[in-house]
């Protein structure tokens, strides 16, 4: 009996497993964030933590922003989104100037040309 | 227990997942800024060649690293990405961000109307459409006039046919084709170049060497491949009218409908020469009239399905020419020429990429059907030909493992049925070709350009040809990268052709010899003629450089070719009792063509170009007596100096080249009546041509242009041998070396209504 409980139990988890595959899809995006200063970092951080996003972590030298996100949960776009709608810009999405001109003076960091 | 079935149900959850992350790979997508994915993109860890490409889905997976790495990730037209990926972060997406900024790169930088592209395995001079107009191309062959790989020959003065020459032999040594598939074989041989309008080509692509097995193995010197305007890029309406002081009047006209996915095309070419030109006072006409009038009907489709096309072509061409003009104290009849041609031809292509659903399967179709009909009087001389012609070809091209590695195969099937009387003498033959190809391509990619560095094809076929029977065609092409700018090329391999001594020799009926296809002397055994058979050898050397921040290249070409078997065609033989014979016959003996050509392009200006080239040709054959000769009226130095400006407003251009020919060793006529040969040394001396063009814009949808072929006016004055007597055993109109006509003014509209 027991043997047959395990058994059916193992089959019913694996279906369900697969039912819900693709449950989780755990990956790693980077991209650029303009930004300055520590205070920067925080912002951009707590900011690119929006739901299905596990991990953020911007680097101050090399203005690269490094996210683990569940791709079923959220689209890189959103997080790209996500952190430009707090002022700061990414080598995708474009600030708001009035966001960024609210910006603490040593986080007016060098804005990027806008393209053609 | 329960701890277990949590356990359990844990890890069966993560089955799938772990199914998708092989142990020991970094996987990852990759997609544009619209999060759109991208096929085909190169994913490489940085200073290796460890790499691979996404799949239909975007998709790559990549061996991986111990310690922190640097993924390079390349799409064409996007800037390459890098990522760095740390231990641990196994999947990955990569987003390429931003389109890349072509204005800056290709604007001021000009490509180029000539070029030798840094990528191609092959040695191929591509010639553009801008290119083509910058001389009065009237059709294929004078469309080579700016080019210094291949020289425009005169090869008669009274069919007004011009033939080229690649690697300092005959045009017949390569292969001609249109978007890639044979055509104008046989019969049709001598005319294939005057049958495409220059209007019509898009472009024309010239493989120097020995270049794919794709398409037969014919093409012993190279390939010459001519684009013709495809109705999806053409313009809707393009009206070309030509006049010249030749005589000439021509017009072309092109109607494209573009649909959905099906597109339609005609093109339409009308053409007639009239004068009454005999600068050279001979009485003979310098120019043969000719009217000629030449359509194509082209269908396009290109939709899920794949990818079809349907095209036909006819046309009717006539010339008239010879003697014009009572000659005196000549009572005999006017040794007139005219020839008739007419021709149907008839193709159809079908190709899909990812067939079966399979990504990197590509198939390719093609089927050919075609009529041609020759007939032609050249004073007592009758010949008349026809042919039926028939291709086939089923092309399969995959990769193996990842695309560095591709391999194309393919069967084909050639029918000619060639029916041929020269006089009396019937040469009726059929060919039936079947055969098989197979061409490896290994690209190795590059540590530093975003092309491959090294890449080598090698090919081979095997044709069974019902008159000669098994043939095994062998081929090899490399080219290196030093740097993007820098590239050594090397081709290597055999070429096969079944010769159609008369038709590819017409001109030489413009005499009162007669033909024989056995060695000297007379009444020796008839001969099977061809196969012909040689091998050839080549190495390219291009480096593109700055030269004061402008744009500058440099490259030369050495190319050997060494017949096996030649058919010589022997006019130098000494006439038996006043009967001058012309041979034909199989080399047994050395038979061979060294070239070398130097180019140099240089930028000198914003709108001002300078182009050289410099050739050298040493052809030889050992002829029935046993000597090794230099083959006649084969230029041994050629020289071309082409000057192009294109005000900055683009409303004006002006080109003009000079064509410099060396010395050519004519027939040795040393046994003929000296008062005939007066005119002939041993050597033409070496003369210059000078042409120019300057063409106007008016606004978006018409230009004018009109310009002076021969601008100093010269000439060969004795053309043809005993002029004065075309009953007499040597009257000969064959031995052509320079221009019969002096300056040559012209003047033409182009006129698009939608725009040029």
């Amino acid at each position: 009996m027991k043997q047959i409980l395990f058994f059916s139990i193992f089959m019913f988890s694996f279906m369900f497993a697969q039912a819900q595959t693709p449950a989780t899809e755990a990956m790693t995006t980077k991209f650029k964030v303009y930004g300055n200063c520590g205070m920067c970092e925080k912002r951009i951080e707590k900011a690119a933590k929006i739901e299905g996003v596990t991990f953020a972590d911007w680097d101050v030298d090399s203005k690269i922003l490094t996210v683990h996100f569940d791709a079923n949960k959220v689209k890189p776009t959103k997080i790209h989104q996500a952190v430009a709608a707090v002022g700061h810009d990414t080598d995708k999405v474009r600030a708001e100037d009035k966001v960024y001109k609210k910006l603490h003076d040593c986080c007016h960091y060098d804005r990027p040309a806008v393209k053609q | 227990m329960k701890k277990i079935f949590s356990l359990l149900g844990f890890l069966a959850g993560y089955l799938p997942l772990l199914a998708q992350t092989p142990e020991g790979f970094v996987t990852g997508l990759v997609t544009n800024e619209k999060e759109e994915i991208l096929i085909g993109a190169s994913v490489f860890w940085k200073d290796t060649r460890q790499g691979t490409t996404t799949d239909t889905e975007g998709r790559f997976s990549v061996p991986k690293r111990d310690q922190e790495a640097t993924l390079v990730i390349n799409y064409v037209g996007y800037t390459p990405a890098e990522v760095q990926v740390l231990p641990g972060e196994d999947k990955i997406w990569v987003e390429i961000i931003g389109v890349k900024q072509l204005d800056e790169v290709t604007v001021k930088a000009k490509g180029g109307d000539v070029f030798i592209s840094s990528i191609g395995v092959r040695n191929v001079e591509s010639v553009t459409s801008q290119e083509l107009r910058k001389a009065p191309c009237c059709n294929l062959s004078e469309s080579f006039q700016t080019n210094g790989a291949i020289d425009v020959t005169y090869p008669n003065a009274l069919t007004g046919v011009k033939e080229i020459q690649l690697l300092g032999l005959r045009g017949i040594y390569s292969q001609f084709l249109v978007e890639n598939r044979p055509t104008m074989t046989g019969i049709a041989t001598p005319f294939a170049f005057e049958y495409i309008p220059g209007t019509w080509l898009a472009g024309v692509d010239l493989a120097k060497g020995a270049s794919s097995v794709k398409n037969g193995n014919t093409g012993i010197t190279g390939q010459v491949n001519a684009e013709i305007v495809k109705p999806d890029q053409d313009k809707p309406l393009f009206v070309n009218v030509f006049s010249s002081t030749e005589g000439r009047g021509e017009v072309n006209v092109h109607l494209n409908k573009k649909g959905e996915v099906s597109h339609h095309g005609l093109l339409l070419h009308g053409s007639f020469v009239e004068n009454k030109w005999d600068m050279n006072g001979d009485r003979f006409k310098d120019s043969p009239d000719r009217q000629q009038l030449n359509g194509m009907y082209r269908w396009k489709y290109d939709g899920p399905a794949g990818c079809a096309q349907f095209n036909v072509q006819a046309l009717t061409d006539r010339r008239q020419s010879g003697q014009f003009k009572d000659i005196e104290g000549y009572q005999g009849p006017r040794f007139r020429i005219d020839q008739q041609n007419d021709r149907i031809e008839a193709w159809g292509k079908y190709g899909k990429e990812e067939f079966l659903g399979k990504r990197f399967l590509e198939i390719g179709n093609i089927i050919s059907g075609s009529w041609h009909r020759t007939q032609s009087q050249f004073g007592p001389n009758t010949y008349r030909g026809e042919q039926r012609s028939l291709y086939w070809q089923s092309l399969l091209q995959t990769i193996i493992g990842n695309t560095n590695h591709t391999v194309v195969a393919a069967p084909s099937i050639v029918y000619d049925d060639i029916r041929e009387t020269v006089n009396e003498g019937n040469l009726d033959r059929r060919e039936f070709v079947p055969g098989v190809m197979a061409e490896y391509t290994y690209s190795r990619p590059s540590l530093h350009m975003e092309i491959p560095d090294l890449v080598i094809v090698l090919g081979a076929r095997a044709d069974w040809n019902s008159r000669f029977g098994w043939q095994f065609t062998p081929r090899l092409s490399a080219k290196y990268n030093f740097t993007e700018k820098s590239i050594i090329r090397l081709s290597a391999g055999k070429g096969f052709r079944s010769p159609n001594v008369v038709a590819e020799n017409i001109s030489l009926l413009a005499s009162n010899r007669s033909f024989q296809f056995s060695r000297p002397p007379f009444g020796t055994a008839q001969e099977q003629l061809g196969p012909e058979e040689a091998w050839n050898y080549g190495v390219n050397f291009t480096q593109k450089f700055q030269l004061a921040q402008r744009e500058a290249s440099i490259s030369l070409d050495v190319y050997r070719t060494d017949f096996v078997r030649q058919v010589l065609v022997d006019v130098e033989e000494a006439p038996v009792n006043s009967d001058w014979t012309v041979y034909f016959y199989n080399s047994t003996g050395k038979s061979y063509s060294n070239s070398v050509l130097l180019n140099v392009q240089y930028n000198v200006l914003p709108g001002l170009d300078i182009k050289a080239a410099m050739k050298w040709n040493d052809v030889r054959a050992t002829y029935a007596d046993g000597e090794l000769r230099t083959v006649p009226l084969v230029a041994r130095l050629r020289g071309l100096v082409s000057l192009d400006y294109t005000t900055p407003n683009k409303r004006w251009s002006l080109n003009t080249h000079v064509q410099i020919v060396g010395p050519q060793r004519l027939p040795d006529n040393s046994f003929l009546p000296h008062e005939l040969t007066h005119d002939f040394p041993v050597n033409s001396p070496t003369f210059a041509l000078w042409n120019a063009q300057i063409t106007r814009k008016f606004g978006h949808n018409l230009e004018l242009y009109a310009g002076c072929e021969n601008i100093t006016g010269y000439q060969q004055h004795h053309v043809i041998l005993a002029a004065d007597d075309p009953s007499s055993p040597f009257f000969n109109g064959s031995q052509v070396w320079a221009p019969m006509m002096r300056q040559v003014g012209y003047l033409g509209v182009r006129w698009a209504p939608k725009g040029l």
